[in-house]
């Protein structure tokens, strides 16, 4: 049984990591004339059990980014259909990027597949992002959250002089700043002035997810 | 304070026997990186010139008092990845990035599917000389080839004499990645993955050949230097990243071929293990001889933990955190050194060192601290 009812096998193939299926059945289930934000919500809700045995420790990182592989296949094939209709509710927007002097991707785009999983719309600006570009980025699409991943310790400069740059010019006061990478530390979150450093990826969707909800309730 | 009574390299040796040395024995992997911003000396022009990096290596050693034993001798310049048969394409400061950037290393997929027959075929050193290197390296194969011989002489004819001068030596015969690290770098973190999960006969078609590749290497360096020890890395196996039973089926049997090989040798293999490993250490209590190796921890594995669990079956190396390095204070540095020499050193086998490598911010009064700390604090006393 699939898991919203909407796409029947599409939750397996996602559980499954079998990105050849979940893409055929999408496929096959639009031609069908299913809406597409359902089928994206069915992803999601896969995606959410994974979230859960991670939690639970039975599953890894490796199965995070099967499935996570997965579902930006399938996103991938939704994505136009999902703009032409106009739907695809988002829990909030990330600006997401590697600062200056670092080329580390890997963790930070397993990290914005996570979210975009999660329901969040991520502006995932690249490696060797200079900060005024990170800035420009939170004006242009005004996000809930920044996050910077780093597996160098020369970024901590960085991030602190972007985090200035956006106090600067007065873009911190709604916004959360979140920090990652192997070398962060709680001594560098307030070294840097973030609100929330972790080296778990999950760990930093469950945090958006939990501010996405209180900014909810609190409107 | 603390009576010296030993030299560097007997004091190396002690901890290596898992016995208390007059003084806790301090080897960081210092990095030119590191050696560089202490001298005020662009990365670029560090790379771009291995003798004046090797100067800055020395001249730290000198002004910061010194430490007990070397990783390599020569410095860790970009080349040093392709000598190293790495699968990676390393990008050097001013040459290809700013002059003032950090050593970067970047990883894609440079090893097909298709490459696993081949590995197979060749095994991994003719694998990555006759088809790989190419690939990793732009533009001129000639030359390059040409600075990683230019490279290997100055280690050999210019730094282990100066190195040599001043009563320290290399603690290892080789470093390489663990032929699972390896192939983790080179097919790149998800494709490799999914190898594992979905096309797992191919990866074990080649773990063997590696493996027996990476001993014969192994006990040529060893045959070849006299060093009896060799340098292991691993990053991508723990718990982290992978359920236990990948680290048993593609990791475990293949690295006890490797220690045991070493072993019968009588030699000591460091197993550099990055990110954390909490969950695998009983494993090697469990499969590995006691004193055939050390674990040199990151941090994100809890060293001390692992020095319960461990406690006289293996020898510990580690771990100064490179945060603590870059932003933290000379007192917060003494403080931890001190609780390492404690809580792992109190009774022997125990090197003290930084997590990973040297921080390329590493502060000096950060680094002074680290040296200062560990030549100076007799402790040793378990909390």
């Amino acid at each position: 049984m699939s898991g919203t009812g909407t796409s029947s096998g599409l939750h397996e193939a996602v559980l499954e990591f079998d990105a050849d299926e979940a893409v055929r059945i999408a496929a096959q289930c639009l031609a069908e004339g299913a809406a597409p934000v359902d089928l994206i919500e069915d992803c999601r809700a896969a995606m959410q059990v994974v979230g859960d045995r991670y939690a639970e420790g039975e599953y890894f990182l490796a199965e995070l980014m099967l499935a996570g592989e997965v579902l930006k296949r399938v996103s991938d094939l939704l994505r136009p259909h999902l703009q032409a209709a106009g739907s695809g509710r988002s829990h909030g927007t990330m600006v997401l990027a590697t600062l200056r002097g670092d080329i580390h991707y890997i963790g930070k785009d397993i990290f914005a597949t996570l979210l975009e999983a999660a329901g969040f719309t991520v502006h995932n600006l690249g490696v060797d992002v200079a900060p005024e570009r990170v800035v420009a980025a939170v004006r242009e699409v005004n996000p809930d959250f920044v996050g910077f991943s780093g597996l160098l310790s020369t970024t901590f400069e960085v991030m602190r002089e972007t985090a200035a740059l956006l106090h600067d010019a007065g873009l911190r006061t709604d916004l959360k700043i979140l920090i990652g990478g192997g070398v962060t530390t709680p001594e560098v979150r307030e070294y840097v002035g973030a609100d929330f450093q972790t080296r778990d990826a999950m760990a930093g969707v469950a945090f958006c997810r939990q501010h996405a909800r209180a900014a909810a309730d609190g409107r | 304070m603390v009576d010296e009574a030993m030299t560097c390299g007997e004091r190396v040796a002690a901890a290596l026997a898992m016995e208390r040395p007059d003084r806790v024995p301090i080897v960081p992997q210092f990095v030119m990186g590191t050696a560089l911003r202490l001298c005020d000396v662009t990365p670029g022009r560090g790379y771009s010139d291995p003798e004046l990096a090797h100067q800055c290596m020395l001249r730290v050693f000198d002004q910061y008092g010194g430490w007990d034993a070397l990783y390599q001798t020569g410095p860790d310049v970009a080349d040093s990845g392709l000598a190293a048969r790495q699968p990676l394409r390393f990008l050097a400061p001013g040459r290809d990035l700013p002059d003032d950037a950090a050593l970067q290393v970047h990883e894609a997929e440079v090893i097909t599917l298709a490459d696993y027959d081949l590995i197979a075929e060749l095994g991994w050193a003719r694998f990555y000389d006759e088809v790989l290197a190419s690939r990793l390296i732009d533009g001129d194969a000639a030359e390059a080839a040409a600075r990683v011989t230019r490279l290997d002489r100055l280690a050999r004819e210019r730094c282990a004499p100066d190195w040599a001068a001043r009563g320290v030596a290399p603690m290892y015969a080789a470093m390489e990645a663990h032929p699972f690290f390896t192939l983790s770098l080179g097919r790149s973190l998800l494709r490799f993955t999914e190898d594992l999960y979905f096309r797992p006969q191919l990866v074990e078609r080649v773990l063997p050949a590696m493996t027996r590749d990476l001993i014969e290497r192994f006990s040529r360096k060893v045959a070849a230097t006299g060093i009896k020890g060799v340098l292991l890395a691993e990053e991508r196996v723990s718990a982290f990243h992978y359920p236990l039973r990948i680290f048993d089926r593609f990791w475990a049997p293949y690295t006890v071929q490797i220690v045991d090989a070493m072993w019968s040798m009588g030699v000591i293999t460091t197993l550099h293990l990055d990110t954390d490993f909490s969950k695998n250490l009983p494993w090697f209590r469990q499969h590995l001889p006691r004193g055939s190796y050390v674990l040199q921890l990151d941090h994100t594995t809890d060293i001390f933990a692992a020095k319960e669990l461990l406690d006289g079956h293996a020898m510990f190396h580690g771990d100064l955190p490179a945060a603590m390095q870059s932003i933290g204070r000379p007192e917060d540095v003494a403080a931890y050194v001190k609780r390492l020499i404690d809580g792992v050193g109190y009774n022997g086998g125990f090197i003290l060192g930084v997590a990973c490598n040297t921080a390329p911010d590493c502060r000096p009064e950060n680094f002074r601290a680290f040296l200062e700390t560990g030549r100076s604090y007799a402790g040793g006393r378990r909390p």
